[in-house]
């Protein structure tokens, strides 16, 4: 059985020459729920762009078993990743919640029919089914993140990759994020600083500082040792 | 993830990156009123210009494939000016039938619209050597020197300061758009050019309102701080005698170039 997602030797260069990934090897298996953490600039956001091809770096990269790298897949591995940007500002383009969250299978060219009950079931999976008229702008944060997320839901992703999920939340959003993507059944990759949430879903955690991958275990086990999250500007939830 | 590129200054130790703000902004425009007030067809003015322009591109250190390739920028202008030969009156040079209609290239046509593409290259150029060899700060700070208004100077301020932030903005909305543009097997994906345009459109007018409403928290965040409408700027800095021999030398010499190019010209 392939990995969902297998990374080999990634290193990326900015065109204004700042080295943003260093040689890294991640792998993980379906249905695994991984946590990246590291300071701000450590490369997180970098990393989950090349995970469909937005950024090219040197290296290997396999999703669901199909390369990355070779540019005739990037289409079918951006239907298997979905990427959710940390600012949902950026990822609902369109006017209206509806269109925002038709654009992934539309694009695909699916059946108007099949569109819309993607639509509706993505909205009722993160628990949006009413807002499904709204206007995006006029959305609270809240609203707008779990929106972002049934954008790439409607495209039925089997990685999903978020970035920053819960940053700017108030407690009762960031609560349900959490418990809904505690109970989301799919393989994720989800950069954050939020260690709480963290310690709560994410069994194992890697480490990212400097664009390389510092440590990559257990979340437990990680998190009891504080002199490791120290020397990269990470604390452990109390 | 931001966008670098857009800025054209190059930081390097040239005698040209190390002549002041004032005098390099005085010398380009009056290099670039020079170039256009040059008669049409005086060949020999308009080399000496390029030449004379060529060689402070030189002095700068910066690669002269640099200059060419973002002087492309002028090809619009040339382009406005096609129509020259056939609607100048002279000396017929070609003449063909289309359709029943005549059109006549005239010599003095075709001599105007290798002036105009000369000058807006030649112009082009002198502007991005300013912007090559100076910061853009320093360049409003010259335009103050030199008399813009002072509100003026801020805007294009302000303009500098929020290209590159709406030009980030533009780029993660194609981002976030590249990533949801996918294929599934047995469908075609893509859908149609007027859907297409249609979503494009959408995010055009959801950049511009941001843009909107960007502009309006900029300006609270400036009322906050004390902005009552009075654009207050730091003192300039001190000016040398050397910048008056320079800009009086330049001038000095633009004024020979015109005087030969119409010299020139009325022996012509």
């Amino acid at each position: 059985m392939h990995h969902s997602v297998e990374i080999k030797n990634l290193s990326y260069r900015y065109p204004d020459g700042h080295q943003a990934l260093k040689n890294v090897n991640l792998f993980i298996a379906p249905d695994e729920k991984v946590a990246l953490v590291g300071p701000n600039g450590a490369g997180k956001s970098t990393l989950l762009l090349h995970l469909n091809g937005i950024l090219k770096g040197d290296g290997e990269i396999k999703v669901c078993g199909l390369s990355v790298n070779d540019s005739k897949n990037l289409v079918k591995v951006r239907a298997m990743v979905g990427l959710v940007f940390q600012t949902p500002e950026d990822q609902l383009f369109s006017p209206t919640v509806y269109e925002d969250v038709a654009y992934g299978p539309l694009y695909q060219g699916l059946p108007l029919d099949e569109v819309d009950r993607r639509v509706r079931d993505a909205l009722s999976v993160v628990g949006m089914q009413d807002y499904i008229r709204r206007i995006s702008h006029h959305l609270s944060l809240g609203e707008k993140k779990r929106i972002a997320i049934a954008t790439v839901l409607s495209m039925k992703p089997e990685v999903l990759a978020l970035d920053e999920p819960t940053s700017g939340l108030d407690p009762r959003s960031r609560r349900s994020l959490i418990e809904f993507l505690r109970d989301l059944p799919m393989t994720m990759l989800v950069s954050t600083h939020d260690m709480y949430m963290v310690r709560e879903i994410f069994p194992r955690m890697v480490i990212m500082d400097n664009g390389e991958i510092v440590a990559d275990a257990e979340t437990e086990r990680l998190l009891q040792d504080t002199d490791l999250l120290e020397a990269h500007g990470l604390e452990a939830p109390r | 993830m931001h966008i670098h590129f857009l800025d054209p200054y190059h930081p390097l130790p040239s005698l040209i990156h190390s002549l002041d703000a004032r005098v390099k902004l005085i010398l380009v425009v009056g290099f670039i009123l020079t170039t256009s007030l040059m008669p049409v067809g005086v060949w020999a003015g308009y080399l000496i210009l390029y030449a004379l322009l060529i060689s402070a591109e030189i002095l700068s250190e910066v690669s002269l494939r640099y200059y060419f390739s973002r002087a492309l920028f002028s090809i619009p202008f040339i382009l406005a000016a096609l129509p020259l030969p056939f609607t100048t009156h002279g000396r017929v040079l070609a003449q063909f039938q289309l359709d029943g209609l005549t059109l006549v290239i005239s010599a003095e046509g075709l001599a105007r619209l290798i002036s105009v593409a000369l000058k807006s290259w030649i112009s082009v150029q002198a502007a991005i050597l300013l912007a090559v060899s100076t910061t853009f700060p320093d360049i409003l700070l010259a335009m103050r020197a030199v008399g813009v208004p002072r509100l003026l100077v801020a805007v294009f301020g302000l303009m500098w300061r929020y290209l590159f932030v709406f030009a980030d903005e533009a780029l993660r909305l194609m981002r976030a758009r590249a990533a949801r543009s996918s294929e599934v097997d047995g469908y075609r994906s893509g859908r149609s050019l007027t859907w297409r345009a249609k979503l494009t459109g959408g995010m055009a007018g959801s950049l511009f309102l941001r843009g909107f409403e960007r502009a309006d928290r900029v300006y609270l965040a400036m009322v906050a701080r004390g902005y009552d409408g009075e654009v207050r700027s730091l003192p300039l800095p001190a000016w040398k005698k050397t910048n008056t021999v320079v800009v009086v030398l330049g001038l000095f010499l633009y004024l020979l170039i015109l005087i030969m190019g119409s010299f020139i010209r009325s022996i012509g």
